[in-house]
């Protein structure tokens, strides 16, 4: 047997989605026969068997994710061997639970659970039920929405059938790994997970808005030995030495993956965990120790529960601020060419349906600069000392929601022009206020800016968006004196500023950034060359 | 041909657990075994020596019983050693039996016969030939004799003994020279001695028990010394003769008479029956990956035949993780969370660290030490000589060493091995209730920072 598994194609690349299969199991490939074409970050990837052999089991489904060390397939290559545990261990039960579907003439029924979406989002609250209980559901029709830390998703039906029970009533909380519903889609192919024990569903994934990612305990019962556990967040179960030890170490213990009885986490997890806390600092928030809590409640005061994407905030915040060492820079720049520039273009942009903001053009002065900057659109590890630096500008800007922050980003803001900028900055708003952010729209971004001229504020001391490592400030303009030559004029002067992490930006390079980008806001015109 | 998917070869206490294990996850086994079942621990070792220690002990109390109020006139106080030799042999039947019986319930194919594997797949046993697909190795090891003038002539002779013979003696002797005062050698000390017969210990370290707690070594030393054994240390046997031994201490030579010589200087490897397999070795023995794998792939070893630990339940947990790799789990043993004991009067059993080994590692940590005269139990048992002794990591408050020197040690010791198992710390192990009046409850005071009760 060999497990093929998912290689590191460079990059940073760490996951991608099963875009589709070519083989099946049972299937007879050759050495170099194209297996599946994997969609990641960047490119598509035609994986090639690396041995000939028979599909003994395919890792993935289609549309699912799958992680660097994750099985691909298992193929039979002749030259024997075992197959790996969870093989051996799943056999007996599988047969069991299938006699178990006859004897009883019950109907199997489709597991739907909720999945973990990313971003370290594990539960969502059920806004609505679109279905009820006994409905007809075709594959892609919306069940319910879930609300999370940051978006409301519409949870898509997996398959076509009928609705046997719903997992949770509105305004219930829903965990990762628990079931929406329960659907018999009439193949008789699924077992129940309410009723069996679950080692012995072969789950078919779940799908979410688009983008997902299996839960941690799917990955867990499909392959337990080549997947890294994800982190969840949850409360640990772990050992009095192990807890000491991740006291005096400063770690969170709930992010730990346990390797004792029952996922227990044991003094040697703790310890990995802290050597090699790497993959987790660059593409996930890392864990952030914050001491107790010591807030009176005496006197006369109103406890309120915070909603989950105030917790969200709350965390990013904490964590940028006890990991960056940032330092601010601020200045300020006449536009009154670029104020000119907008009002003779308006008329166009309206007409094209455009709203041609200040904002816009700020993007693109950013963007101009960040390609030129290029460790402002970079992120860093510390754990391996090393920049990561991205070839793909996903520009973030935050947004005043009435919810509370959120910062949606413009995917590969650097292709796209002025108007096309103000255009996305105005329909990701939209939807960030109306809070039906898809989930991609605020992952993987790259630099943000923030706008808080907006409430009449002049100057801040933005907080970068980790891991980012810059965040411009974009204050009110307002008309001021300035000096022309040697007289005094009226001029509208925007004020700016600048958070970079200090560890790899120093405070001249954030100061040539940004006299970069006044110069461009200064004479608009050279925005347009380039 | 027969074909088996694990063949295991020798059928002590590694092998057999390993047969069973291996068999109650529906595998085709086959188990190897030239004697009886059950291996040196349970035929010459572990099994034997603890039932005639318990007749030394009786006899013991029975001298001593005026200490508990009892009147026995001491001259009709005596003992039949044929006697206590028949009931060792009766318990050993008993438990050889029923492993036999544990194997045949479990299907395990055993075969009475010495197991030479031909390849990493063949095994010929009484001029058959089995197929395996995978071949766990547990030929144990046998006790060395080694190349002093004289030792092995006496050996042949029957003047020298190792201590599978000297189980096996018609009388106790009247005096008993014992070569090396490791585990076996102090065993057999105290048994002989208790029954009358004049021992003396010959190391050649600078203690007995080296592996042990300086603390327990000093105690023990003691013990065994008030009892009449004499030990000589940093002390080298340089010629063994027809009747008797002689020795070389801090440049002289001395020569003892002595009935008889038991030679217990260690055990070494069995690795003969696989010889052709072209095995990478360690030492002189087979060596091992964490998984108990050898360096040709399918074949495992197990136990004394990896020339390490000479532990019966180091093996049986061998045998069951080779298993349970085998069939595609990864697992290893935490050697550092095995315990061992010797037994005498009192018994010695320890876990983890000594403090020397804890100070050699430069950890930091603090000793609490709780004596047996503190016990309600113990004083009541007449038994107060001994103590416990807990080595507590100064940062996390882990368990790094216990160490336990009292008549009933080695059935204490499971609490620190579960405690160490759970990585408990030891706030736990002292907030957890004992009971009163029990031995135990020493366990419980030595580990809190400041015992109550002392």
């Amino acid at each position: 047997m060999y497990d093929f598994k998912f290689a590191d194609i460079g990059d940073g690349i760490e996951e991608g989605k099963i875009l589709e299969w070519k083989v099946k199991e049972g299937d007879q490939v050759k050495e170099g026969d194209t297996l599946v074409v994997v969609e990641t970050d960047k490119v598509n990837a035609e994986l090639p068997s690396p041995v000939s052999g028979k599909i003994a089991k395919v890792g993935k489904l289609e549309g699912q994710m799958i992680m660097v060390g994750e099985t691909v397939v298992i193929i039979d290559d002749g030259k024997g061997g075992d197959l790996p545990k969870e093989e051996v261990k799943k056999e007996a039960p599988a047969k069991a639970s299938q006699a178990d579907v006859k004897a009883t003439g019950s109907k199997a029924t489709y597991d739907f659970k909720f999945a973990d979406i990313g971003d370290g989002i594990e539960e969502g609250k059920i806004l609505e039920w679109k279905v009820k209980e006994g409905d007809q559901v075709k594959e892609g029709d919306t069940l319910v929405v879930v609300e999370t830390d940051k978006v409301n998703a519409e949870l898509p039906s997996p398959v076509s059938g009928k609705i046997v029970k719903v997992g949770k009533k509105e305004g219930e909380m829903i965990k990762v790994g628990e079931t929406v519903v329960l659907l018999d889609d009439g193949s008789g192919k699924y077992l129940s997970g309410v009723e069996s024990k679950g080692e012995a569903v072969k789950e078919e994934g779940a799908s979410v808005i688009g983008e997902i990612e299996v839960s941690s305990d799917l990955i867990e019962s499909s392959s337990e030995v080549s997947a890294p556990k994800a982190p969840t967040r949850k409360k640990a179960l772990a050992t009095p030495v192990a807890r000491n030890l991740a006291k005096k170490l400063g770690v969170d213990i709930n992010l730990v993956p346990g390797s004792g009885a029952n996922g227990r986490v044991m003094k040697e997890d703790i310890e990995a965990f802290a050597n090699s806390n790497t993959k987790a600092s660059t593409t996930k928030t890392p864990a952030v120790s914050i001491p107790k809590a010591n807030v009176s409640r005496q006197g006369d005061v109103t406890v309120e529960a915070i909603p989950s994407i105030r917790k969200s905030i709350a965390n990013a915040m904490t964590t940028s601020k006890s990991i960056i060492p940032d330092t601010v820079l601020m200045d300020e720049v006449v536009i009154d060419a670029l104020v000119d520039l907008r009002k003779r273009a308006k008329p166009l942009a309206e007409s094209k349906g455009v709203n041609l903001t200040y904002m816009a053009f700020v993007a693109k002065a950013v963007i101009i600069a960040l390609q030129e900057f290029k460790v402002f659109n970079a992120s860093f590890d510390h754990d391996k000392n090393e920049i990561i630096y991205k070839h793909f500008i996903n520009l973030g800007f935050a947004v005043d929601t009435p919810a509370g922050l959120m910062v949606p980003n413009i995917k590969d803001a650097d292709t796209l022009s002025i108007f096309e900028l103000a255009k996305q900055i105005r329909e990701l708003a939209d939807r960030a206020i109306a809070r039906k952010s898809q989930l991609a729209e605020i992952q993987n971004g790259t630099f943000t800016i923030t706008n808080f001229g907006s409430v009449g504020v002049s100057y801040g001391t933005p907080v970068i968006n980790y891991p980012e490592v810059g965040i411009l400030g974009v204050g009110k303009i307002s008309k001021k004196p300035v000096v022309v030559g040697n007289e005094i004029k009226i001029g509208n002067v925007l004020p700016l500023s600048i958070a970079v992490d200090h560890r790899i930006i120093d405070g001249a390079d954030a100061g040539r950034f940004l006299l970069r980008v006044k110069e461009l806001l200064a004479n608009p015109e050279l925005m347009l060359l380039g | 041909m027969k074909t088996y998917d694990i063949i295991v070869l020798g059928g002590g206490p590694g092998g057999y657990v390993a047969a069973i294990k291996a068999a109650q996850l529906k595998q085709k086994v086959a188990l190897i075994e030239k004697e009886r079942v059950g291996g040196i621990c349970l035929n010459h070792g572990c099994i034997p020596t603890k039932a005639i220690l318990k007749s030394a002990k009786t006899y013991d109390l029975f001298k001593h019983a005026d200490k508990y109020g009892i009147v026995v006139d001491p001259k009709v106080v005596g003992f039949d050693f044929n006697k206590i030799i028949a009931r060792k042999d009766d318990v050993v039947k008993k438990l050889t039996s029923g492993v036999a019986m544990l194997l045949k319930k479990n299907g395990v194919d055993v075969y009475d016969g010495y197991g030479e594997a031909i390849s990493a797949t063949e095994v010929k046993v009484n001029d058959e030939v089995l197929n395996t697909k995978k071949l766990i190795i547990a030929t144990g090891g046998t006790a060395i004799v080694p190349p002093i003038p004289g030792a092995k002539e006496a050996y042949e002779k029957g003047f020298a003994v190792t201590s599978r013979e000297l189980l096996a003696v018609k009388e106790a002797p009247k005096n008993l020279v014992i070569v090396g005062g490791g585990v076996i050698g102090v065993e057999f000390a105290t048994i002989f001695n208790s029954l009358g017969t004049k021992v003396t210990i010959i190391e050649m370290a600078n203690t007995i028990i080296t592996p042990m707690d300086d603390e327990v070594i000093a105690a023990y030393t003691k013990t065994l010394s008030g009892d009449g054994v004499e030990i000589l240390t940093n002390a080298a046997v340089k010629k063994v003769g027809t009747n008797d031994v002689t020795y070389e201490k801090d440049g002289k030579q001395s020569t003892i008479k002595t009935d008889l010589v038991l030679i217990a200087v260690g055990i070494g490897p069995n690795v003969g029956a696989v010889s052709k397999l072209g095995l990478e070795m360690k030492g002189r023995g087979i060596k091992v990956d964490s998984h108990m794998e050898t360096s040709v792939k399918g074949v495992y070893a197990i136990g004394d035949v990896t020339g390490e630990h000479m532990l019966a339940h180091v093996a049986s947990a061998e045998g069951t993780i080779a298993v349970e790799n085998i069939l595609g789990d990864s697992k290893h043993i935490d050697y550092n969370q095995i315990p061992a004991a010797i037994y005498g009067h009192p018994e010695i059993a320890m876990i983890g660290l000594t403090e020397r080994d804890a100070k050699a590692k430069g950890l930091k940590f603090k000793v609490t030490k709780f004596p047996l005269a503190g016990n309600g139990k113990a004083l009541a048992d007449g038994e107060s000589n001994g103590f416990i002794k807990v080595i507590k990591g100064e940062e996390l408050d882990d368990i790094i060493g216990a160490h336990i020197f009292a008549y009933n040690a080695v059935d204490m010791i499971g609490e620190f091995g579960v405690a160490m198992k759970l990585e408990a710390t030891n706030y736990e192990v002292s907030e957890t209730i004992h009971a009163h009046p029990s031995l135990s409850e020493i366990i419980m005071e030595a580990s809190m920072d400041k015992p109550i009760h002392i």
